[in-house]
């Protein structure tokens, strides 16, 4: 008895050394948004940029009143990110957390440089999200941090907000850590990011920022297209309209196109249920691509009066959407091919996925070269199932030459 | 001492009488001269407040002093006359002769009434109990919206009789012990003898009969006497004040204990979701006693561990919050001066102590105190920055978790479980969270309860048991009795018996 | 006396997935995937296969002498002293292979929850877990073993919940990048979990209580258990890609940080630990104990505690010397440990398959 009381004794001795993992919630600063830059001074340090959100006093009864901002920001610069990072924490009162990181901008000098850094320091770590957003800003990460953005108290968060719902304006593909850091490492495909901007006409009245320019609002706009590690240039949002209709699968988008036969006035119909199938051929031991879009249509909106049955307006606008997206893929491909010279879409896994024997051989290690100069045929099918709560076109019932016993429909 | 037997002189046995068992106020020596037997004295011995005066007087007293005579014939001894004395006047409705002192002196104190006769070495035990018992009321630990209102009192003959109303079959057998040195309590092993297990039954006896202690003054002081694992915190037998609960656990094929002097009685073996089950699910219909069922096993599961996980999702793994909740909980806790697990300990060790004083006081305080203890714990202790509002929801949730867990004993253990989770977690986070829980469970998985494995019909695993788990599966459905009892008879009732309009 | 224990059919059958999971999805994948690339799941395949039909080899085996358990069983084929030496040799194994199973768990811990604990903490606290496990006696561990395949279920459905989203299939083609051969070769390293599951059918063989339809039982929990472990590699690669899979020391708890359980439970590594917890404490309880076991029928000692304590001593130190530098644990598992468990699982059941036969053909063994 006496000596298993001993061994009892001995092992609560290991636990008085305390408890090691222990952080208050209270004590710790969650980081709501990051920015790297190179540093102003030295380019061959980072800057490095956090807000970190500001829990308010008295949140517990509600009407707790506003007297602090809702964030703090900091930047501090290092040799590496890890170094800058630490070295906030010469004038941080709490211990710093990136777990709840929403945002990660890369300024675009870094990005013009090398983000081999960024992309190894947030994934290396196991605190930070592999849903976390990137994005690369036009400009000083620094800066984007200050801003606003959407209608939340908390920038970080607020911007993460917005970037999830980019995929209802078809312009740009998600870009989170998980694809990215996934494309980064792979053999074939290169990454894009989003690209921020600012906005000067929305306004947030009573938010304090930096400086004279309160006002100002951050925007998604086009996108970053990379090379490796590299970034090569940006797409605008209509070049990266062409992106999403082969990589945007979530999407949600509308086309405006012009109706049959008024063609100063637009009809849009929204598009769902986009597939997009690539598919190679070998000729001449040269890879071919043919590009497949399907989707599901539904008309949301005529901006002019029509006499068409339903049926033939509908196979004129699939007829017209069809000519539009084709020509939107080529508008991006050709960017990103000719200009960027980089395999964005993944064309290298469909080749190496259907002919990997020569892939393994052979194409691998000629494909960046071949890459610009590789044919890819476009084609696109665009069912239009319904028209909204509509059932035939929007008439002019003022027009007397309309019979509506005559309507087929 | 003396005498070992009952001797011929009146006399004598009484001042050995008097010596073993005393004379006070409500011992009573009453001397009659019995006329039909030639005006032969007699004593009459009794304890006053234990017995029916009255019954005393009129079926007793009266009989053996009336002067008719009584025939001598065919009589060849005294003892004889005596005998037919007893069996032909006297009116009392059971007796027996005995020679032991021993006997003698635990009928007195029993409460029956020993009858001397002068120049014979015999006794007479007459039944004549009469102490005031309570009358039947609602079971007040274990109230059902719509079951019976009777529940046991603490005479035990009133108790089988409940037992007995219920359960009509020729075989439920009581069998009694005495246990006790100085209270010899009468115990009662209920079982249905075409039902049971017969080992079981063995081994409950043998149990029974090693106790070998001064007093039995609850079922408690009985349960720690025969169970597994004594050092296991977790009970392993149930206790019930509802006669239909010990019935519906006779029909299952295990034992009852009933106890004198206590309203609580025994029911084992029990598993461990005996504990979490209530005669209420079974006197609703079947949903929504499954309902209820797996209400209480969340709630079991909240009990032990909702301040740990508090502590776990603040102090260690914050990144578990949804962002915008751990802001609001870094908000509540700004200026709270202790770390969380401080907090979560001071909570709990206060709602304990609110838990027990609400016991202990006088009906008339209960108002005033709840109000205090609410305004204080709750309202107080957050604005005055003591605590974040956070803790006082995850104690609050806890506490009332643990009470909805039916059996009080279980719910005491569930509570006291909460504080090493809570400090194996403070210490390392996640792993001693699961840690402790990991302990716990394979301590659980380990015992048996009177041979059955405390977690089956989980494991082992037994797909029959599981109807009436986790989920009270349809009455009729229920057709074999469950694993736990080991019964000699599985079939419980006819296989097809689920309402059909087109069944005859 | 080992007493007569008696395990269910069930709860053999439960047995068997808890063996191999842990440490599968874990460790192995990310050594598998950083030899093969893409072809992670194939060469798991096939190494199931091949580790399907030595463990039906061994379970004939036992069946012909149901009493036995395999040291037993190589002591009356093979001769006193050559039974004595495979013994001591099992008594080995399973004490390594106990150490690199918890090495799971203290790996899956130390990276990514308790960062600032001392190593030697964590792996004392799984130590003496496992050790109240084996106190406690074989049964109550398999009879834990249901918790833990529910735990490994839960851990399942809740990863595909969580990265459906992001599953693509093109990740996945084409099969067999590498080709065929080279899945082949690479089979070994699901030998380090699939060798823990060969021998302790061995040990835990005569525990069973009926005998009857034991081979199916053996056949359909290594089925089920081959497609919950594939599931992972399959999902790492379809989400991550090849790249990002040969990167991590602890390849699952990458394939969970992607996960996201709707909006409110961003991270969710918490949730998963806590399933995997329980069959990880199974795999490593089962090892010690059989390691116990071992040691108990080469030597006959009877009392558990002389036994115990020292054993959960030496473990200690040996678990804390080979993940103290986590490389150094990656590496050992990578070689030599694979080639020295598929060498000892496939190896042992032929050998004695072989002289079972033989002696037969002799006529002169006595079953």
């Amino acid at each position: 008895m006496r000596r298993i009381f001993c061994l009892i004794m001995l092992i609560s001795l290991i636990f008085v050394g305390g408890c090691w993992d222990m952080r208050e919630i209270n004590e710790i600063g969650l980081v709501m948004a990051v920015g790297i830059d190179k540093s102003p001074t030295n380019s061959e340090n980072f800057l490095v940029t956090v807000q970190l959100a500001n829990p308010q006093e008295g949140g517990s009864s509600g009407d707790g009143k506003k007297s602090q901002s809702s964030v703090w920001i900091a930047s501090a610069e290092g040799k590496t990110i890890f170094e800058a990072i630490r070295k906030l924490a010469r004038f941080s009162s709490n211990r710093i957390m990136w777990a709840h990181n929403n945002v990660i901008i890369i300024g675009e000098s870094l990005a013009q440089d090398d983000i081999t850094s960024v992309m190894d320091f947030f994934t290396h770590n196991y605190e930070l999200r592999m849903k976390t957003w990137v994005a690369v800003g036009k400009g000083n990460a620094s800066e984007f941090l200050a801003a606003s953005a959407g209608m939340g108290a908390v920038p970080g968060q607020s911007l993460g907000d917005v970037f999830r719902y980019q995929k209802f304006t078809g312009l740009n593909i998600p870009s989170n850590m998980l694809k990215v850091y996934g494309d980064f490492n792979s053999e074939h495909n290169n990454t894009v990011l989003y690209a921020l901007t600012f906005n000067e006409a929305l306004t947030q009245p009573g938010l304090k920022n930096k400086g004279e320019n309160t006002n100002e609002q951050i925007e998604v706009s086009g996108m970053a297209v990379f090379n490796k590690n590299r970034m090569q240039g940006y797409l605008s949002a209509d070049e990266s309209r062409g992106l999403v209709w082969v990589l945007g699968q979530n999407s949600n988008i509308v086309v405006s196109v012009p109706e049959p036969e008024n063609s100063s006035k637009f009809a849009a119909i929204e598009v769902t249920g986009i597939k997009a199938e690539i598919s190679s051929v070998l000729i001449n031991d040269i890879p071919e691509f043919t590009v497949k879009i399907t989707g599901t249509g539904n008309i949301s909106e005529e901006d002019g009066f029509s006499d068409l049955s339903i049926d033939q307006f509908k196979s004129e606008l699939e007829a017209s959407i069809e000519q539009q997206i084709v020509s939107e893929i080529e508008l991006s491909l050709n960017k990103v091919q000719k200009e960027y010279q980089s395999d964005v879409l993944s064309l290298g896994k469909v080749v190496h996925a259907e002919h990997k024997n020569e892939w393994n051989e052979r194409i691998k290690y000629q494909w960046e070269d071949l890459y610009s100069e590789v044919e890819v045929k476009v084609e696109a099918k665009i069912d239009i199932e319904s028209s909204a709560l509509n059932q035939i076109p929007l008439r002019d019932y003022k027009e007397t030459n309309i019979n509506d016993d005559q309507d087929p429909n | 001492m003396g005498i070992n037997e009952v001797v011929e002189s009146l006399q004598k046995n009484k001042d050995h009488l008097i010596n073993i068992i005393g004379q006070s106020i409500d011992t009573n020596y009453r001397h009659i001269v019995v006329p039909a037997l030639d005006n032969c004295p007699a004593l009459i011995v009794n304890i006053k407040g234990l017995v029916d005066t009255s019954e005393l007087e009129q079926f007793i007293i009266h009989p053996l002093m009336s002067k008719t005579d009584l025939s001598d014939e065919g009589v060849p001894n005294k003892f004889e006359k005596i005998k037919r004395l007893m069996e032909s006047r006297l009116l009392i409705s059971e007796f027996k002769q005995t020679q032991s002192w021993d006997e003698i002196c635990d009928a007195i104190v029993s409460g029956d009434t020993v009858l001397f006769f002068d120049d014979l070495e015999m006794a007479f035990i007459l039944a004549n109990k009469g102490f005031k018992i309570r009358s039947v009321s609602d079971p007040t630990s274990e109230p059902e919206t719509r079951g019976p209102k009777d529940g046991f009192l603490e005479d035990i003959i009133s108790n089988m009789a409940m037992i007995r109303r219920r359960i009509r079959d020729h075989s439920l057998r009581f069998e009694s012990f005495k246990i006790g040195n100085r209270t010899k309590t009468d115990i009662a092993m209920v079982y249905i003898e075409s039902i049971v297990n017969d080992s079981l039954l063995n081994e409950v006896r043998t149990r029974l009969n090693k106790i070998d202690t001064d007093a039995i003054l609850a079922s408690t002081y009985i349960e720690e006497l025969i169970e597994d694992a004594p050092f296991s915190i977790f009970p392993k037998i149930e206790h019930t004040e509802r006669p239909d609960k010990a019935s519906a656990a006779l029909i299952e094929g295990r034992i009852v204990i009933l106890i004198d002097n206590t309203p609580f009685s025994l029911i084992l073996p029990t598993v461990f979701w005996n504990f979490i089950q209530t005669p209420g699910d079974h006197y609703e219909r079947y949903f929504i006693g499954s309902f209820w069922r797996i209400i209480r096993l969340v709630a079991l599961f909240l009990a032990v561990t909702s301040s740990s996980i508090y502590v776990l999702l603040t102090s260690f793994h914050q990144e578990m919050l949804p962002t915008s909740l751990a802001l609001k909980v870094a908000s509540g806790r700004i200026g709270v001066p202790f770390p969380a697990v401080v907090e979560a300990f001071v909570m709990e060790v206060l709602f304990e102590i609110m838990t027990e004083a609400g016991l202990r006081m006088p009906k008339g305080l209960g108002q005033t105190v709840s109000i205090v203890g609410t305004l204080v714990i709750g309202q107080g202790a957050v604005m005055a920055g003591l605590v974040g509002p956070a803790i006082v929801i995850a104690v609050a949730i806890g506490a009332i978790s643990s009470y909805t867990i039916p059996s009080l004993s279980m719910s005491n253990s569930m509570r006291l479980l909460k504080f090493p989770l809570l400090f194996l977690t403070a210490l390392l986070g996640i792993f001693g969270f699961l840690g402790g829980i990991i302990v716990t469970t394979l301590h659980l998985i380990s015992i048996r309860s009177f041979g059955t494995p405390f977690y089956s019909p989980v494991t082992p695993f037994d797909i029959g048991g599981h109807k009436d788990t986790f989920l009270r599966f349809p009455r009729w459905k229920m057709s074999a009795r469950p694993w736990l009892s080991r019964s000699k008879d599985k079939k419980r009732q006819a296989a097809d018996l689920k309402p059909n309009p087109n069944s005859q | 006396m080992m007493t007569k224990i008696q395990i269910s059919r069930t709860q053999y059958f439960l047995i068997l997935p808890n063996l191999l999971f842990a440490k599968a999805i874990g460790i192995t994948a990310g050594v598998t995937a950083r030899k093969v690339g893409g072809d992670t799941w194939t060469a798991m395949t096939v190494g199931f296969v091949v580790g399907i039909l030595i463990i039906m080899i061994m379970t004939y085996l036992n069946s012909k002498f149901p009493e036995h358990t395999v040291i037993k069983l190589s002591e009356t084929l093979l001769g006193k002293w050559i039974g004595i030496f495979i013994g001591i040799i099992l008594t080995l194994f399973f004490a390594v292979a106990f150490a690199a199973s918890a090495n799971v768990m203290t790996m899956h811990l130390k990276e990514y929850f308790l960062l600032e604990t001392p190593f030697w903490l964590i792996c004392l606290v799984y130590i003496l877990l496992c050790m109240y496990g084996v106190f406690l006696g074989i049964e109550n561990i398999i009879r834990f073993s249901l918790i833990g395949f529910l735990g490994i279920l839960l851990t399942n459905i809740s990863m595909i919940f969580g990265t459906i989203n992001d599953f693509e299939f093109i990740n996945v083609l084409p099969l067999f990048d590498r080709g065929f051969a080279a899945s082949i070769t690479n089979s070994i390293y699901i030998f380090s979990d699939l060798a823990m599951a060969i021998l302790a059918v061995g040990m835990i063989y005569p525990m069973v209580d009926k005998k009857e339809h034991i081979a199916s039982i053996t056949f359909w929990a290594m089925i089920i258990s081959m497609l919950l472990i594939l599931i992972w590699p399959l999902f790492e690669l379809g989400v991550m890609g090849a790249g990002a899979m040969k990167q991590y020391v602890v390849v699952c708890m990458q394939q969970v940080r992607c996960a996201q359980l709707t909006r409110y439970f961003p991270r969710y590594e918490l949730i998963m630990v806590s399933f995997f917890t329980f069959c990880t404490f199974v795999q490593s309880a089962t090892m010690f104990y059989c390691s116990v076991y071992s040691f108990k029928q080469v030597t006959g000692i009877k009392k558990d505690w002389y036994i115990v304590l020292p054993f959960t001593a030496v473990l200690f130190l040996m678990t804390y010397f080979m993940a103290h530098d986590h490389n150094d644990y990656i590496r050992f598992l990578t070689y030599p440990w694979a080639h020295i468990c598929a060498a000892l699982s496939i190896g042992l059941p032929l050998v004695l398959l072989a002289v079972a036969l033989v002696k037969k053909k002799a006529g002169n063994v006595q079953n």
